[in-house]
């Protein structure tokens, strides 16, 4: 009957989500760290293949060959990942994270592991480029939601007069603002330095202002994070010299 | 003592009263039509009787028992009393055969073969065997009505009950219905039949029960009533006779 | 990476956004058919409740509810997996849709055929069981499909909550390739297939339920 075969399906429906559940707990023999990313920030951290890369992973998977640990690896979306880092679903996230205030009241990061720059990019044809900033709110600007550069805007550049965050145009993610940046409907798009190293091989697009030295990059965790004082603790044991060796390795 | 008997029923909706004290009885194997001018109480009368409406005071025996005091068996008594809608009101998701096999199954326990055979016994009687099939949405008005009184027989009642049966159909329905209720009669099936068809009164009843402004007017056979000498009644009947 | 890798590589998300618009679709049923049971079975200020269940439920956005069951809950110690917290959100809100789909196809169904099992002495119950629902669940047919297609246009959400569904794949791949227009237009191919299927399985519900007679197509 009816009823009978409605109580099946959600019998099922059960079955797969404990199943799914259960996936994630505590491994039976080594240490299952849980890991939140967000796979479109290339070099950082990106797919291929079905694989997760880039240079942050190779960071951590250094710490977790280490420490004898294995990484369980969820992908959200950049908001998402940073939820479930707040919310202690993830143990850790990285995906290019930077360090900023806001964000520091509610995780803790890890000691910078790279400075990283702000490249304001524009398309090669229109060649636009920007000795200051004094023209800058003559242009619009695009980046992905959640991110960094809307805290910078509201407290460095909007009270000076500089540009104002209305003027602002969000998207999902890097592809959706560099999509549209190649459709002329964004002037300027506001990209990390290690991702602006990827694209600008891919697309045609080219710096027209670098805001150097204002940000690092960290690995973030849960508030309280035992985890991010081990992983401190593999940072100094690594060293500067074999760090910037990842770096340079993905950078070039 | 009688099969039903109604005593001093009392149906009233705030201040207003339907049913105002009526009272008659009915003898096994008797056949009596209720009618009356339109607000007369006859369908709430009806629904008061296999309690689908809740009577406000009275006493009604069937068998001799009281099914208006609480803790009566409702199911019981509704499974003795056939009731017959003046829109049919089919259960259009089924086949005729399975519109009528349903209470046979579900309240009677029947299995699926007794089902369908008592089923198929009434469906016969109503001359609708072949229909068996068939969906409520194919039938005529008339057919539709001849597996409602066979859904009805089905389930083997005391008595059956008829809410206005002819009220729906056109003048050729109407008298294939009356032929094969009168039928019914003849068997000597005990009826109750709410009305205002003068043709099926004649063909159908031992008396009919006028009812009046929720009292009973008069009882007595339909020749009678007709010449009687009473304005109430002609106003009724319009001079017919 | 030719088309047919890009849309390889997307199948890979297909299985989780079929189980999530699977998942989501039962629960919405479950829930969309017990609220319209209990309404019809229960006594005023029971039904009162349901009413104001539902208008809760369907005036919340589906995101704001998921990140509450999400992230919001673990503040309290409840620590939802993902594929729960979907059925709690994007379930819960579909099945207040339906439960009022279901409202409306159970008043549609010929009172007098309600009376007339009444009248056979069957119970309330047994008539809603027997005669209001098969009813209900044909005329519900249309309701059903646009609650279904519904269910699977908002399963990409489910990338916030760290299903890897078919939106992810795409995301992940652009960000790789940069090849967003055959990405978007392979993801439009696979949605569509998808959507095929649901529509498919609905039929069956109609088959089940066919009233012979009722708009018969």
């Amino acid at each position: 009957m009816r009823c009978r075969d409605l109580l099946a399906s959600f019998a099922l429906a059960l079955a797969f989500l404990t199943v799914g559940g259960c996936g994630k707990k505590e491994g039976a023999t080594s240490k299952v760290i849980n890991v939140a990313v967000t796979p479109a920030s290339p070099p950082n951290l990106f797919e291929e293949n079905g694989q997760t890369k880039g240079l942050d992973y190779d960071l951590f998977d250094g710490y977790c060959k280490a420490r004898g640990c294995t990484m369980a690896i969820t992908a959200y979306d950049w908001q998402g990942m940073l939820g479930a880092v707040v919310s202690k679903k993830a143990d850790v996230a990285f995906s290019g994270i930077s360090i900023t205030e806001p964000r520091q009241k509610v995780m803790d990061f890890s000691k910078p592991y790279m400075d990283n720059s702000w490249n304001l990019v524009s398309m090669k044809s229109r060649n636009i480029k920007l000795a200051n900033l004094d023209t800058l709110k003559t242009y619009t600007i695009g980046f992905p939601r959640g991110m960094a550069y809307m805290d910078f805007i509201k407290t460095e550049l909007e009270p000076k007069g500089t540009y104002k965050t209305d003027q602002v145009k969000l998207y999902p993610s890097y592809n959706e603002a560099l999509t549209d940046l190649q459709n002329g409907q964004v002037d300027l798009v506001f990209l990390d330095g290690t991702v602006a190293s990827v694209y600008r091989k891919k697309l045609p697009i080219q710096d027209s202002y670098v805001f150097e030295g204002i940000d690092r990059l960290g690995f973030a965790f849960p508030k309280g994070s035992q985890l991010r004082v081990d992983f401190d603790k593999y940072l100094d044991e690594l060293g500067p010299e074999k760090r910037q060796a990842i770096i340079d390795k993905w950078m070039k | 003592m009688a099969l039903l008997e109604v005593k001093e029923l009392v149906k009233s909706y705030g201040g207003r009263s339907v049913l105002d004290g009526v009272s008659f009885d009915l003898e096994e194997g008797e056949s009596k039509v209720v009618m009356g001018p339109s607000g007369c109480g006859k369908s709430t009368l009806l629904r008061c009787l296999n309690l689908l409406i809740e009577p406000t005071s009275g006493a009604i025996l069937l068998d001799g028992k009281d099914i208006t005091r609480p803790g009566a068996d409702v199911r019981a008594v509704r499974s003795r009393i056939g009731f017959v809608f003046q829109n049919f009101a089919l259960y259009r998701h089924m086949s005729v055969l399975d519109n009528v096999t349903l209470a046979l199954r579900r309240l009677k326990k029947l299995s699926k073969s007794e089902a369908e055979d008592r089923a198929l016994h009434e469906l016969d009687r109503m001359e609708m065997a072949e229909k068996r099939d068939a969906y409520p949405a194919a039938l005529s008005g008339g057919q539709s009505q001849r597996v409602a009184i066979a859904r009805a027989l089905a389930m083997d009642p005391k008595v059956l009950f008829f809410d206005e049966p002819t009220s729906a159909l056109d003048p050729i329905m109407v008298r294939e219905v009356v032929t094969l209720i009168n039928r019914l009669y003849l068997d000597n099936v005990t009826i109750l039949c709410v009305t205002h068809d003068l043709g099926l009164a004649k063909h159908i009843s031992d008396r009919v029960v006028f009812l009046d402004r929720g009292k009973v007017y008069a009882e007595d056979r339909i020749e009678n009533l007709l010449h009687r000498d009473d304005p109430v009644i002609e106003d009724f009947f319009g001079g017919e006779g | 990476m030719s088309f047919i890798d890009i849309l390889l590589t997307l199948l890979q998300g297909a299985g989780y956004t079929l189980l999530i618009t699977f998942s989501c679709a039962a629960t919405a049923l479950f829930v969309g058919l017990g609220i319209a049971m209990a309404r019809e079975l229960g006594r005023t200020w029971t039904s009162a409740i349901l009413s104001a269940w539902v208008y809760v439920f369907r005036g919340i956005p589906m995101l704001v509810l998921l990140f509450v069951v999400f992230f919001g809950l673990p503040g309290i110690g409840l620590d939802v997996p993902p594929l729960l917290a979907m059925m709690l959100s994007l379930g819960l809100i579909s099945g207040a849709y339906l439960s009022e789909v279901f409202r409306g196809a159970l008043a549609a169904v010929n009172p007098n055929e309600v009376l007339a099992a009444q009248a056979m002495g069957f119970t309330r119950f047994e008539t809603l069981r027997l005669i209001k629902i098969p009813q209900m669940m044909r005329f519900s047919v249309p309701g059903m499909v646009n609650e279904l297609t519904t269910v699977l246009k908002y399963s990409p959400f489910a990338y916030t909550v760290g299903l890897p569904e078919i939106t992810k794949q795409a995301m992940a791949l652009v960000a790789t390739t940069m090849r967003g227009i055959e990405i978007y237009a392979a993801i439009g191919l696979i949605y569509f297939a998808i959507y095929r299927l649901l529509l498919s399985a609905v039929r069956l519900i109609e088959k089940r339920y066919r009233i012979p007679g009722f708009a018969e197509e």
